[in-house]
């Protein structure tokens, strides 16, 4: 499964990414320091129909924040449903940011760092299970 | 008292009786509180004083002598005056009393009061007198502004105190949560791997972070603290600012850049030395680290000195600055970064800290930037600020 990670903290991306490689999960993880440049890239791919399946996304990053980066999306909303499953992945456990998550169609999910395998496999089944094995 | 004849209802009154009664009245005139004045409408349409009590004298330091007699505009200060000359009108077209509050500016300070003004008529009905009766609120005013200000810093403070509890628990979970997923993979990683060795390296990283926020906890509360032993002391601000450059010429001299700063030698500034030490040292070193590729850094550092509105100091750069309409006051916040991608981001202390050290002596920074322009810092420090600092 095509994977973009986007997050400032490079830490957090290197351990998500090795937690994903080790469930099988993906072998193309794209990893992003800026939510800008992810989502320039996301926009190029989308023409060319090579969106990636899923996204990972932090919330608190400088410049473009992860609410800002959803909000630049929603333009985009009707080519991205049923193709790109965006997660938000934050280590804030403030109910506010929940709330919120749910006020955006495209987020699928919101989950508190760090990954954990049982919502990894969650993913994988509800996004059909064919998850490509390394 | 003016020539004009007062109609008396009882005309058999001998001279020693109405002098009796002039005493009198003035003697119950002068023990009221209240400020009572009687003003007589000239024919120029000026207003002249004829009359004022003694609680005149008290309230606006003016000796009555010298206002019996005066032309308003000679006693009233502007931009009181233009006021209180309207309503005088309104009084004398409405034919009615007229009231309102007012606040001036006498040599014994500022005085705030209700004022009424009454038209007395003659027998064609012109008004030739008003009387005039200001109902000292000066106190009332005064404890209602201190109560204010009072709210005004407790909200300040409570929301101040949530927004860091907030970031602080926030700032502490990412780097536990990180510890928490490491110890997570390296349960399952093989350990002659690359992988777990650069895990475990990255797990020992989420840790010290986390020491490190604690460790700003520890700070930013000690300052709070240290707050209620601080008294000021008069700053060299000139010198402060060369010795908080002297660890950041290396950096300055490696990025080419140049610092001016054009702060008179003699300019002391009631505060702490080490708080000064501490905003120049992130100004300057903020302006190294977000300095333009495009062109050599330069820095501007000024003061500027006003008797009403104390000492403003400016930091200046050239640098590549931010955009103000996203930033807001946020810039100003904890762990609040405006600058991605790596090598040159911040942890985003270095402004938190400069603000709360500007206010704890009782001074205010501001910012203004633009993109790809420059950044300039602006710190005001009232006139005499050591009596507003807290104690």
């Amino acid at each position: 499964m095509k994977t973009y990670l986007i997050d400032d903290d490079n830490l957090a991306t290197y351990l998500t990414e090795q937690l994903l490689r080790a469930e099988g999960f993906s072998n193309t993880i794209c990893t992003f320091q800026s939510a800008q440049k992810a989502l320039d890239k996301l926009l190029m791919r989308a023409k060319e129909n090579l969106m990636p399946q899923v996204v990972f996304l932090d919330l608190n990053m400088p410049e473009m924040d992860g609410w800002q980066f959803l909000d630049a999306l929603a333009p985009y909303e009707e080519e991205l449903r049923g193709h790109c499953a965006i997660y938000i992945l934050t280590s804030s456990l403030a109910l506010a940011d929940l709330e919120k998550s749910k006020e955006y169609d495209l987020v699928a999910g919101l989950i508190h760092k760090p990954l954990d395998s049982g919502e990894i496999r969650a993913i994988q089944s509800k996004l059909g299970g064919d998850a490509d094995a390394e | 008292m003016s020539e004009r004849e007062v109609p008396l209802s009882e005309p058999t009154l001998s001279y020693a009786d109405l002098a009796k009664r002039e005493h009198q009245l003035s003697v119950i005139f002068n023990t009221i509180a209240d400020v009572t004045f009687v003003l007589s409408v000239e024919d120029d349409g000026r207003y002249r004083f004829i009359f004022a009590n003694s609680a005149f004298e008290k309230a606006t330091g003016v000796p009555v002598e010298k206002v019996a007699g005066s032309y308003v505009s000679d006693v009233i200060p502007e931009p009181s005056l233009s006021l209180v000359l309207t309503k005088y009108e309104e009084a004398i077209r409405t034919s009615q009393r007229v009231s309102w509050l007012e606040t001036s500016d006498y040599p014994t300070g500022r005085v705030t009061g209700e004022v009424s003004v009454t038209p007395v008529h003659d027998e064609a009905g012109r008004c030739y007198q008003l009387v005039g009766v200001v109902h000292d609120l000066t106190k009332e005013k005064q404890a209602e502004e201190r109560q204010l200000l009072l709210t005004e810093q407790l909200v300040q403070q409570n929301s101040d105190l949530q927004q860091f509890t907030y970031i602080v628990s926030h700032n502490l979970r990412a780097p536990l949560a990180n510890a928490l997923g490491f110890t997570d993979l390296l349960s399952r990683l093989d350990k002659r791997s690359d992988t777990f060795d650069v895990s475990l390296q990255h797990l020992r990283t989420s840790i010290q972070q986390l020491d490190q926020v604690m460790m700003d906890v520890n700070n930013i509360l000690s300052l709070r603290d240290s707050q209620d032993g601080y008294r000021p002391e008069p700053v060299p601000v000139a010198a402060v600012c060369q010795q908080a450059l002297l660890s950041l010429q290396e950096a300055l001299r490696d990025c080419g850049g140049q610092l001016h700063n054009a702060i008179p030698a003699t300019l002391h500034v009631a505060g702490s030395r080490a708080y000064f030490h501490s905003i120049f040292h992130n100004l300057i070193s903020n302006a190294i680290k977000y300095r333009s590729d495009a062109r050599p850094l330069q820095i501007d550092i000024a003061a500027a000195q006003d008797p009403r509105l104390g000492t403003i100091l400016t930091v200046r750069d050239n640098g590549s600055g931010f955009d103000q309409e996203k930033a807001s006051d946020n810039i100003f916040q904890l762990y609040r970064r405006f600058h991605g991608g790596t090598g040159t981001a911040g942890r985003g202390i270095g402004l938190f800290l400069v603000k709360a050290h500007a206010e704890a002596m009782g001074g205010a920074i501001s910012v203004r930037s633009r993109l790809d322009e420059g950044t300039e810092f602006t710190l005001h420090f009232r006139p005499r600020a050591d009596e507003n600092l807290p104690h």
